[in-house]
């Protein structure tokens, strides 16, 4: 499986380069990668934007799927995703507060580095929160549950800034809100993707931890395992991913959610030696496939990220709900 | 009994094809002549009638266009007439004396009508740039009854306006807590007019309903004129400049369509506008790939932003790196707007002369001798 995966991910990423709302010979494609190409403008479009994007694409959905992974382990809820525990709301409270407050004065367009490090701190301060909640919250659904008060609380101080905010400034958030995938540009690429790729090393590492906590607090607990720093590790995990994702392309929803689900099901096991890697390359794949559609109307402009998302989200929801007996974790 | 049945559903055919209630516009009444109409050359969404002691003016619905928004019966305050007002119509009482305008837009407008003070009240007095306005406002001699998305109305039941000056938008479903309000609503729908002449228009309306009719009238014959002479001076050279108009938001462009009102402003300064091909009346999202194709060689880029420091080339280009392949920035013909200072969207849709001047100048730098740009300045 994780074979067919890698293939379909290759074939994906080439079709992403292939692929876009402008036509591009294919022999020129070729030349622009083997670096022989004359045609300049060819070269920006391939280089500069598609390829960063296919990265991005690949980045971000196998950090938001790992990201869902872990969640719903480390809670012991199938419906757990990026979005629970506040961190991309919390995320996009920073993004809220730099637009519509410092919007003046650091510029206002959306995708600027003012936006990114807005991002990161919301989604810094929720983090650093949340791991010292872990600390003193033994009970899971406890800790489940104030999570998901600080994302109301967060989506409230974001509806009151929506609220007072001016128009143009509401349409910038609204299009960050949307997500995107073509917000990170070449130079930001490498920072994005050390970030990333330290963040799904560092999940690699949580294999054994995770497995043990399929079986239960008490059992993991007996093993030897420090439940509460364990969990601290795991949030701090998903927080750097989750938190980078948000700041780079927006609150992406439902690959998170629904891509451990789809590897589950493929693997018919919940061993995350094997979940783990499938549900990285699966969200990659995900994520590659929402990006080629999102420029289905072709001369009509282009759709957004968040409105192809839910295509392969809710199904999987859906079924997780019809079938929820059927699935252990 | 087979003919009674017969007559029966012809009868009721013929009232069905005929007899049902109709959209189409209705003079108040019946009775009523018109005794003149007022010329309306390019709004589409306004028409106004005048007759013996009122006018009626009709306002098409812009999303539905075989319908009327709403139709108001306008009256001179100081007349005794009666007029009989028909159900679906409004009745306005002109002069308005107490308004409460819900954009700066009409605010500005008012002011310029010599009616600021039948200015009883305003929402969102923050994106107010007009001095003399937000003094009023400071000074509470107007009144601010907080956000147009949901204004206070008990400030706005104590205010007591005659008139509510507000934007309507597609299915809107009525007015809200506003329709406890007894103040006619008048229905701000000069912003979906298409082409930068038919917003102007508008003053007309504007300016009836504040007793300002000839006032409004020459001022719209002044900018027709003006508008149009700009364009005749345009001396269109056999390659006109390439323009880009806007910049990306979050990866994605919103760029004009050529029947858009920006897009119509920029074929008028005489610019080979690069998207006049895409179809609709208002912007379509398109991405990087698409933009920079048919965009890479524009001569002029021009856009808009807030922001309380001006942007210079260094802050534009570092904003996004991929600005840098656009020969624009490369020749540095990048012109920007702050609409954190530039009363742009206070002045444009009634003076789009204004604009049009900046456009050529932008266009053609050698035209408009003594000419320096109001709204959009050159990146430096």
């Amino acid at each position: 499986m994780i074979i067919v995966a890698s293939v379909l991910l290759i074939v994906l990423g080439i079709l992403n380069l292939f692929v876009g709302s402008v036509d591009i010979p294919i022999g020129e494609i070729f030349r622009i990668l083997a670096g022989n190409s004359d045609n300049e403008v060819y070269r920006i479009i391939v280089m500069e934007s598609r390829l960063p994007q296919t990265i991005t694409a690949i980045l971000s959905g196998s950090a938001l799927s790992v990201g869902g992974l872990i969640m719903q382990t480390t809670f012991n809820n199938p419906l757990a995703g990026p979005s629970v525990l506040g961190i991309s709301t919390a995320s996009s409270l920073g993004v809220a507060i730099v637009t519509f407050l410092f919007g003046n004065m650091l510029g206002g367009l959306s995708g600027s580095v003012s936006v990114i490090i807005g991002s990161l701190i919301g989604s810094g301060s929720v983090l650093i929160l949340l791991i010292f909640l872990s600390s003193i919250i033994r009970n899971n659904l406890t800790l489940l549950i104030v999570g998901m008060m600080i994302s109301y609380l967060s989506s409230s101080a974001i509806s009151i800034l929506n609220f007072f905010g001016a128009e143009r400034t509401v349409k910038n958030f609204v299009v960050w809100g949307m997500g995107s995938f073509s917000g990170v540009t070449l130079d930001q690429i490498p920072t994005f993707s050390v970030l990333v790729t330290l963040g799904l090393f560092c999940s690699i590492l949580m294999v054994k931890p995770l497995n043990i906590l399929l079986l239960g607090d008490n059992y993991a607990q007996n093993l030897g395992i420090n439940l509460n720093r364990t969990k601290s590790l795991l949030i701090l995990v998903v927080g750097v991913l989750i938190s980078i994702v948000t700041a780079y392309c927006g609150p992406v929803s439902f690959i998170g959610l629904a891509t451990p689900h789809i590897a589950r099901l493929l693997l018919r096991t919940s061993n995350h030696t094997k979940v783990l890697p499938l549900t990285i390359l699966v969200g990659a794949c995900i994520a590659l496939i929402c990006n080629l559609l999102c420029i289905l109307p072709g001369d009509n402009g282009n759709l957004p990220l968040n409105a192809i998302t839910p295509l392969f989200g809710a199904p999987i929801i859906i079924y997780v709900l019809m079938s929820k007996n059927k699935i252990r974790l | 009994m087979k003919r009674i049945f017969i007559c029966l559903c012809a009868t009721a055919l013929l009232s069905a094809c005929f007899g049902g209630k109709t959209d189409a516009p209705q003079n108040p009444c019946v009775s009523d002549t018109i005794s003149e109409n007022i010329e309306i050359k390019y709004a589409t969404h306004l028409k106004i009638k005048k007759f013996d002691n009122y006018y009626y003016a009709e306002i098409r619905n812009p999303w539905d266009t075989s319908k009327n928004l709403v139709n108001y019966v306008i009256v001179d305050a100081n007349s005794d007439s009666q007029i009989s007002v028909p159900e679906n119509s409004v009745l306005v009482k002109s002069p308005i004396s107490n308004a409460l305008v819900f954009t700066s837009l009409h605010a500005h407008l008012l002011k310029e009508l010599g009616c600021l003070n039948s200015i009883g009240a305003v929402c969102d007095a923050d994106y107010i740039l007009d001095s003399e306005i937000k003094n009023l406002v400071s000074e509470g001699k107007i009144k601010d009854l907080g956000s147009s998305m949901s204004p206070d109305l008990e400030r706005v039941i104590i205010q007591n306006p005659d008139a509510i000056f507000l934007s309507p938008f597609e299915n809107s479903n009525g007015y809200g807590a506003l329709s406890k309000v007894k103040a006619a609503k008048i229905e701000c729908a000069d912003y979906m007019e298409t082409s930068p002449l038919a917003q102007a228009e508008w003053v007309k309306f504007y300016g009836l309903l504040m007793g300002k009719f000839a006032m409004a009238d020459s001022i719209f014959v002044s900018v027709e004129k003006k508008y149009n002479d700009l364009i005749s001076s345009v001396k269109r050279h056999a390659e006109s400049p390439k323009l880009l108009a806007n910049i990306p938001i979050s990866g994605t462009w919103y760029i004009p369509t050529g029947k858009s009102t920006a897009g119509r402003f920029y074929s008028d300064a005489g610019a080979d506008y690069l998207f006049s091909d895409l179809d609709g009346y208002g912007s379509k999202p398109l991405d990087f790939e698409k933009v920079f194709a048919r965009a890479h060689d524009a001569d002029i880029w021009l856009f808009k932003y807030n922001s309380e420091s001006d942007f210079t080339l260094e802050t534009f280009a570092n904003e996004n790196p991929k600005f840098k392949n656009f020969k624009a920035l490369a020749d540095k013909r990048v012109y920007a707007c702050n609409l954190s200072y530039s009363p742009f969207y206070d002045e444009i849709p009634f003076h789009p002369e204004l604009l049009l001047k900046d456009l050529i100048k932008i266009c053609y730098p050698d035209a408009l001798e003594n000419y320096s740009l109001k709204y959009y300045k050159p990146l430096k």
